[in-house]
């Protein structure tokens, strides 16, 4: 059962028409609402960043092609309505792509191919991810690595891949992710990671895991909830980086 | 909120600056601007000492990456010494820009 968590910090801030433009133009670049993936649940969130207009655009996406579903992530750098324009054309670029290649480190470096020709420097990192019935195959590009959740643990998955459009005779790997019913994929922007705390103490990728080390028993909403409450807990102040959540969970079996 | 941060730039010698402290989206200007600066007052080539940098996020990685494509088109010469915190590190390493980057005695690692 597909469903999304919308979490969204309010602020009465007036922000300034460009602002205004690239945030909605970023929350357009969302899909709507997730779709049911047959075998798997999903779940998300997006906490958009307090200043708007200063920061990059992270992004998801689910899509089917050739009755195959696929997965996106990632976090273009650069500002507001720049950042949002390239955040659109990695996200199209990724579908468009994916209707002649299956291969997710393919459609990386075909991506990357594309943000190299553009005139201005176009960078983003993201993951691809292609589910299918017991687990996905995946391949990252300057992107963290995505956590698997399951019966013994939570523990990073995937190879480091090169960022995208940032250099050159560079290549990616696909890596295949077993998925055991019940067991899920955590993709994450590096917002979780960086959010600040008390004394400017980052929060980090072990705290990352330490929090989803206590979600093995739990659905995909339950997954984004728990990460989501423990940032907003440790954080200190507004939320200075966009951030983005998507989980994958394989359906557990059903207890007898 | 303003959080107190730590970030100091400083000059040890004619070519060289070096970094403390935080490189993320609240800091990056002040680099950005200093080695404008830099460059302006006719250095031919510039080496960026990242070994204090106690952090580094994705917008200190661009401002890298930009640096390094104008060292190329304007002709003058980028070399960059490797942060020594894991984390800082790390976001070179994930992201390939240890090998792509100038990193002085190799790529960090």
């Amino acid at each position: 059962v597909g469903s999304r968590a919308a979490v969204a910090i309010e602020n009465a801030r007036i922000y300034g028409e460009r602002s205004r433009i690239a945030h909605t133009l970023q929350q357009s670049l969302l899909p709507e609402e997730l779709p049911d993936i047959p075998g798997y649940e999903l779940a998300s969130a997006y906490i958009p960043a307090f200043e708007y207009s200063e920061v990059g655009g992270d992004f998801y996406d689910v899509w089917q092609v050739r009755g195959q579903w696929m997965l996106a992530m990632g976090d273009v750098t650069g500002k507001g309505v720049e950042a949002a324009a390239l955040t659109s054309l990695v996200r199209h670029t990724l579908r468009a792509i994916s209707e002649f290649h299956s291969s997710p480190a393919e459609l990386l470096a075909q991506l990357d191919a594309i943000l190299r020709k553009q005139r201005r420097k176009s960078i983003c990192t993201a993951i691809c991810a292609r589910v299918e019935p017991a687990g996905v195959t995946l391949a990252v590009g300057g992107h963290p690595l995505p956590i698997c959740i399951d019966s013994s643990g939570a523990r990073p998955v995937g190879k480091f891949g090169p960022l995208l459009g940032a250099f050159e005779d560079v290549e990616w790997q696909d890596s295949h992710v077993e998925l055991a019913p019940g067991g899920a994929l955590v993709m994450f922007t590096d917002g979780v990671t960086d959010a600040v705390g008390e004394d400017g103490e980052r929060y980090g990728a072990s705290r990352l895991r330490a929090t989803l080390e206590q979600c093995r028993q739990y659905c995909a909403d339950e997954v984004i909830q728990a990460v989501t409450n423990s940032v907003q807990a440790f954080q200190v102040g507004e939320h200075a980086d966009d951030t983005a959540l998507l989980v994958l969970r394989r359906t557990p079996v059903a207890a007898s | 909120m303003v959080r107190p941060r730590k970030f100091e730039i400083s000059q040890p010698d004619g070519r060289s600056l070096s970094i403390a402290g935080e490189l993320d989206m609240g800091t990056v200007l002040l680099l950005s601007e200093r080695v404008d600066e830099q460059l302006r007052s006719g250095a031919a080539d510039l080496i960026l000492d990242l070994r204090e940098l106690s952090f580094m996020d994705s917008s200190g990685l661009r401002l890298l990456i930009e640096l390094h494509d104008r060292s190329r088109t304007e002709g003058w010469d980028l070399r960059l010494i490797a942060p020594r915190n894991e984390a800082a590190l790390l976001v070179l390493r994930a992201t390939g820009a240890d090998t792509a980057l100038p990193f002085q005695d190799g790529p960090a690692s």
